[in-house]
């Protein structure tokens, strides 16, 4: 073993020296260096201050069992195979945002509007559900509603603020609106006459 | 004789954090001459043998016997070796270093017998046992128990793989090459993990110890500033 490079001993040497793994040859030669050198003195004060504190820290986290975490076993696993940890890891996260970022954005406000009629009926009727961050094309009944020629729609979400107002022009039985796209949450679909008198609420549900 | 060895990046590790130390290169030293300014008696010769040798036999004699009586022990090396000298004992002088690691072992292993001798010899008059308190002082408790705490945060923030290289050579002491055949590690790889986790313990101690020292100074003037 080389104990001696560039007038100082190795810090092998001295990790060997201080844990009292030299051969005798090897220790006679390191101690004689050592009775003269003060920075390879210097060296083994550290190294044996960090054994002490290495030995201790290791006895403690050895006693205590400790969880199999999944990111241990990954970068375990990766290291096994000889590959460097990053470029994997970034892969993985292009893989993630494939599987989970770009489905979820996939309902924009660039998709085409969902399509939705809102109808009165006797009883209790189920809310409408539409989904989040899309256009909606409204198809709003007017059977029983005083006519008009025109009608004032607003959306408004649940704290009763508007979103969304606009003039609507009657086309047969219904009025066609198409709305923009709505934050999640409970909102109402409200028809107002020209004098805004509130002649219709629907519930709609943004999911 | 240490054996000398050409610069070799490649095969070659140079100790690590290495404060500059103003020491002349050991191969550039003329042992002989100063063997010989000894052998005449020439103070200034003795006074560099223990400039030289002082710190080393220092080092030495603290790790093998402690820091009791130290001074005495150091004293009494140096007085063998430079009667040792002017009586001409030292045949090769360019082997001084090697005598004074030699004499300096004697001393240790002097010392120990002593003591033994003293131990099955004397008797204690007073009755009980006196148990010396082997505790350090609570400075040295309180610097220790961080020490251990900035290693147990390296060994923690490592795979599980790499810290069981680690115990495994540091704690349970097995041999280089049964962890690297088991472990499916290169000597590099081995070697380039101990030096990183060592190297993680000086960064963490000197942010630490430098985040301490900016604590103490605020607390200082906080405390001036009350006044």
């Amino acid at each position: 073993m080389i104990i001696v490079a560039n007038d100082h001993l190795t810090a092998e040497t001295i990790e060997k020296y201080s844990m009292g793994k030299l051969s005798l040859d090897e220790c006679d030669n390191a101690e004689e260096h050592l009775l003269v050198c003060e920075s390879c003195q210097v060296a083994l004060e550290e190294m044996d201050d960090y054994l002490i504190h290495i030995r201790e820290a290791a006895q403690r986290l050895a006693s205590q069992p400790e969880p199999d975490s999944l990111w241990d076993r990954i970068r375990d696993g990766i290291r096994g195979l000889s590959i460097q940890p990053w470029p994997v890891v970034a892969a993985l996260c292009a893989v993630a945002a494939l599987i989970f970022v770009i489905p979820a954005s996939r309902n924009s406000v660039d998709d085409p509007p969902q399509q939705l009629a809102l109808q009165t009926s006797r009883g209790q009727a189920a809310s409408q559900t539409v989904a989040a961050n899309r256009k909606i094309d409204l198809k709003l009944n007017l059977d029983g509603l005083a006519q008009f020629a025109s009608y004032r729609v607003t959306i408004v979400d649940s704290n009763g603020s508007a979103v969304f107002t606009t003039n609507a022009t009657k086309q047969g039985a219904e009025l066609a609106v198409t709305a923009p796209a709505l934050k999640k949450g409970a909102h109402f679909v409200r028809i107002y006459s020209p004098s805004s008198e509130l002649l219709r609420e629907f519930l709609l549900q943004v999911k | 004789m240490l054996q000398m060895v050409n610069e070799n990046p490649e095969s070659v590790e140079v100790p690590d954090e290495q404060p500059p130390v103003n020491t002349v290169p050991i191969s550039h030293v003329n042992w002989a001459k100063l063997v010989e300014r000894i052998r005449e008696d020439d103070p200034q010769g003795m006074e560099e043998l223990y400039t030289m040798f002082s710190c080393g036999v220092r080092l030495y004699l603290c790790r093998q016997l402690g820091v009791q009586e130290l001074d005495d022990k150091i004293h009494d090396t140096f007085l063998i070796v430079i009667n040792a000298i002017k009586r001409g004992d030292l045949r090769e002088p360019e082997r001084l270093m090697g005598f004074v690691r030699t004499v300096v072992r004697r001393q240790v292993a002097s010392h120990i017998d002593q003591i033994v001798h003293l131990r099955n010899n004397q008797t204690e008059i007073t009755s009980g046992i006196r148990v010396p308190d082997g505790r350090q002082d609570p400075e040295t408790q309180l610097l220790d128990e961080e020490k251990v705490s900035i290693m147990s945060q390296v060994l923690k923030g490592i795979s599980r793989r790499d810290r069981e290289i680690l115990i495994r050579f540091y704690l349970r002491e097995q041999p280089q090459e049964q962890i690297c055949s088991e472990m499916h590690l290169s000597e590099t790889q081995f070697r380039l993990l101990k030096s990183r986790a060592k190297a993680r313990f000086g960064s963490i101690g000197k942010k630490q110890l430098s985040r301490k020292n900016l604590e103490n100074k605020s607390m200082r003037a906080s405390a001036s500033s009350g006044y």
